[in-house]
């Protein structure tokens, strides 16, 4: 086990050290943040100065320098635009991201799990033609088109929901709905299948044959051996909720790292989207090592593999 | 009589009244600061002006009224503006107000690290004559020295300043406006009714909250679920979802902006047909605008005949926007030679203003029927306006131009004055009239001037003059006396809610 956990910690190193290196070269190719700091009426005198204060007058290797030493340091710089540092930044939206990105996979394991299971051991009936084909429209409707359905529905509408922010556990319900939608298809035909393949295992007929309650062979014997594809879609899939959260936060003004990102890539604020982009880089890869880990505790076939 | 004692009698029940609810306003975007010298956006002087009073004001009509300053002198050489203040008014913090603060606005509206340091920059000395009494002197005389004042100046606390420091002051802002900061956070900033506001009457609302919602459709959405009582920044198609609803209504007025085709004589334009003057009126008549104004924003823009737009100081009602006559274009071509046409590069800011794709590619079409082809370079706005003179892109560009000041002075400085930043067209005589508009403090003269050099502007066009678009607003109807400027700008201290 700790050969397995200092392997997949290097290589978790590694990633870490790819991510920094591309996140700082390919945000500078984005155009130079004066053009957006500053008033179109700032003279060059004055352009020079918020240059050389912000240290974009330095060559590209000394600002990679101390911009390395910074995140070696936990400094994730200042953001041009906010003129507070940037972990401060981060760290006040992430509750928020969080929260959505958890409620988004509570809503696919709510929709998910009992449909996919009932949808694989019955193939053919109803609710197994109703589970496809919400995979399949999960798959095919676009996140940000769903997300304005909902509001003119449910909010303007009906009036059921806020159209808007994050004022109470209500305001959740909609960002939640439209981001987790798309991930849906994916858990809804993962769990439908696993389901369908058990039917026929060996260890089910077995504790069908002992004389088990259908309820109990749920719990103990099915339940359990879902659950590592599972755990390994999931980490994929929250990954995915954390990232895919830019235009659910943007449209429902949900006030998470989404659209600070969106606001931080709009100004031009670069230090900002760097940090923001690195963060979720360092976040996911560590995630997938948990998951990783979870997956080799849940199973250990694994890390002798 | 009895009507008299009527109105008095509704008049001091009014005022006793005192302010109440609570006005909710989307903002498209996140303000950068409060500071006013700081708050480089819209956005952000919308939000940052409620807190703050200045010297003198802008009245409706356009008239400089006073605000802090109970009245002013200006000395004959247009460089001395001597101001006597207004007694017995406190910031939020309980400082009094007096000449301190007057100095204490110049000395850190002109730091370094602020966005809009030269509006301060420009005066060389505060003189403080005697608490209630200070003069500005100038650099050199400035015809808007008042608007400045009136747009920029907002009146800071020298204690609390001093105490908390610039960045302090930006997160937890005073100042002796009609409502005072009460907090900030991710998607909000909340401010209040200052009860000790010296103008009678004034804040009508107890509670100002300014929620950030960046996309358009959810401004809408908002507003007719009546969460948002204000959203602006919306386009025609999204206004058209609200026509009919009864419980909003929809503000729209021309935007004090002007859209237009950028030539350049220097750099990429350097040797290209556009220095000839046939060439470029040719231009202006090959463009389908009428086209554009009706197909792409259903006829919610208004045709301009040059930079100086109706309703600013001397503006020259006799020229008329150049017509759509792409056979005049053809003869003027041939005229100056180029009946074969000729191949040239355009510059566009992708998604930096409303349909501004769609507006370059109907510049394209246009072009093309004349028999110019035109290569179009799209380019994100921080990589558009990084380079000075728009050296990242062709011969011509397109941009646009607005100004707060009810004058063009500030479009013709931005874009025409030789040297300046984003200037591309050099033009002697067009830059000295501007200088001379700039320094001339007589309006009846400056008006003139404005005239003068429109003719010169239309004759010789230095631009394809476009359109100015009309901005929409939608406003619940329980709101009253809103009444948004030219410029999107927002005076919140007379409006109430129902």
């Amino acid at each position: 086990m700790l050969r397995y956990l200092v392997s997949r910690g290097l290589q978790a190193l590694l990633l870490m050290a790819g991510a920094l290196v591309l996140v700082f070269f390919l945000v500078r190719l984005t155009g130079d943040p004066l053009a957006l700091m500053l008033p179109k009426e700032a003279d060059a005198e004055q352009r020079a100065a918020f240059r050389a204060a912000m240290g974009l007058d330095q060559p590209l290797w000394l600002q990679f320098a101390q911009y390395l030493r910074g995140v070696l340091e936990g400094d994730l710089g200042h953001s041009l635009r906010n003129q507070r540092p940037n972990l401060e930044l981060i760290l006040e939206r992430l509750p928020a991201t969080l929260e959505l990105a958890l409620a988004a996979f509570a809503f696919i394991l709510l929709v998910a799990l009992p449909l996919g299971l009932l949808a694989g051991l019955n193939p053919g009936g109803l609710l197994d033609r109703l589970a496809l084909g919400l995979a399949f429209a999960a798959q095919v409707v676009p996140s940000f088109w769903l997300a304005m359905l909902l509001i003119l529905w449910f909010a303007v509408e009906l009036g059921w929901f806020p159209s808007f922010g994050r004022d109470s556990p209500l305001s959740l319900v909609l960002p939640a709905v439209a981001l987790g939608f798309s991930g849906l298809g994916q858990m809804l035909r993962l769990v439908r299948t696993a389901a369908l393949e058990a039917r026929r295992a060996d260890y089910l007929r077995t504790a069908r044959a002992k004389g088990l309650s259908p309820a109990r062979i749920t719990w103990h014997h099915l339940l359990p051996n879902l659950a590592i594809p599972i755990v390994s879609v999931a980490s994929l899939q929250l990954t995915y909720l954390l990232g895919g959260s830019i235009y659910i936060e943007t449209i429902f003004a949900w006030p998470g790292l989404g659209s600070l990102l969106n606001t931080a890539i709009q100004d031009a604020d670069f230090p900002l989207v760097q940090a923001i982009t690195l963060f979720i880089a360092f976040f996911v890869i560590l995630l997938q090592l948990l998951a990783d880990l979870a997956y080799a505790w849940l199973d250990p076939r694994i890390q002798h593999s | 009589m009895r009507l008299t004692v009527f109105l008095l009698t509704l008049l001091s029940w009014v005022l006793a009244q005192g302010p109440s609810g609570q006005l909710t306003v989307a903002l498209a975007n996140d303000p950068k600061s409060l500071f006013m010298p700081r708050a480089a956006d819209r956005t952000a002087s919308n939000v940052a002006a409620q807190i703050y009073n200045t010297l003198v004001a802008v009245d409706d009509q356009g008239r400089i009224v006073p605000e802090l300053a109970t009245r002013w002198s200006i000395s004959a050489d247009g460089r001395e503006y001597t101001f006597t203040l207004r007694t017995g008014v406190k910031f939020h913090n309980g400082e009094d107000f007096d000449a301190r603060s007057v100095v204490a606005t110049w000395e850190t509206g002109r730091d370094k690290s602020n966005d809009y340091a030269g509006n301060f920059s420009l005066v060389k000395e505060v003189r403080v004559l005697n608490p209630t009494t200070v003069t500005l002197v100038l650099e050199k005389p400035n015809a808007l020295f008042l608007n400045l004042l009136a747009n920029a100046w907002a009146l800071v606390p020298p204690g609390y300043i001093k105490q908390v420091g610039l960045d302090g002051f930006s997160a937890r802002p005073v100042g002796t406006g009609p409502f005072r900061f009460v907090s900030r956070s991710a998607d909000r900033i909340v401010l209040e009714a200052n009860p000790n506001y010296w103008e009678p009457g004034l804040p009508r609302v107890q509670r100002v909250v300014f929620r950030v919602i960046p996309d358009a459709t959810t401004r809408v959405a908002a507003v007719r679920t009546g969460e948002i009582d204000i959203a602006n920044r919306l386009t025609p198609d999204l206004v058209a979802q609200l026509r009919g609803n009864n419980r909003v209504r929809i503000v729209s007025y021309p935007n004090d902006r002007v859209y237009y085709v950028g030539f350049k004589n220097i750099g990429a334009g350097k040797g290209t047909p556009l220095e000839n003057r046939l060439v470029r009126q040719a231009l202006n008549y090959a463009v389908n605008r009428p086209g554009i104004v009706q197909a792409i924003f259903n006829g919610q823009a208004r045709l301009v005949s040059g930079f100086v737009l109706p309703g600013n100081l001397g503006y020259d009602e006799s020229l008329k926007p150049y017509p759509y006559d792409p056979e005049q274009a053809k003869k003027l071509l041939a005229a100056a030679g180029f009946e074969k046409g000729f191949s040239l590069s355009m510059g566009c800011p992708a998604d930096a203003y409303v349909h501004i794709n769609e507006v370059c590619l109907s510049i394209q079409r246009d072009l093309a029927r004349v028999g110019i082809d035109l290569t179009l370079e799209f380019k994100t706005s921080s990589a558009y306006w990084s380079q000075e003179r728009y050296g990242a892109v062709g011969a011509m560009y397109v941009d646009s131009w607005s100004s707060t000041v009810g004058e063009a002075l500030p479009r013709l400085q931005g874009a025409l004055t030789p040297g300046a930043y984003y200037n591309t067209w050099e033009d002697a005589e067009l830059g000295r009239l501007i200088e001379q508009i700039a320094t001339t403090t007589d309006r009846t003269a400056r008006a003139a001037l404005y005239r003068q050099l429109q003719r010169r502007m239309y004759e010789d066009p230095p631009f394809i003059y476009l359109y100015q678009p009309v901005i929409f607003e939608a406003v619940n109807v329980r709101v009253q006396g809103y009444k948004p400027r030219s410029a999107e700008e927002y005076f919140l201290k007379g409006v109430s809610v129902r």
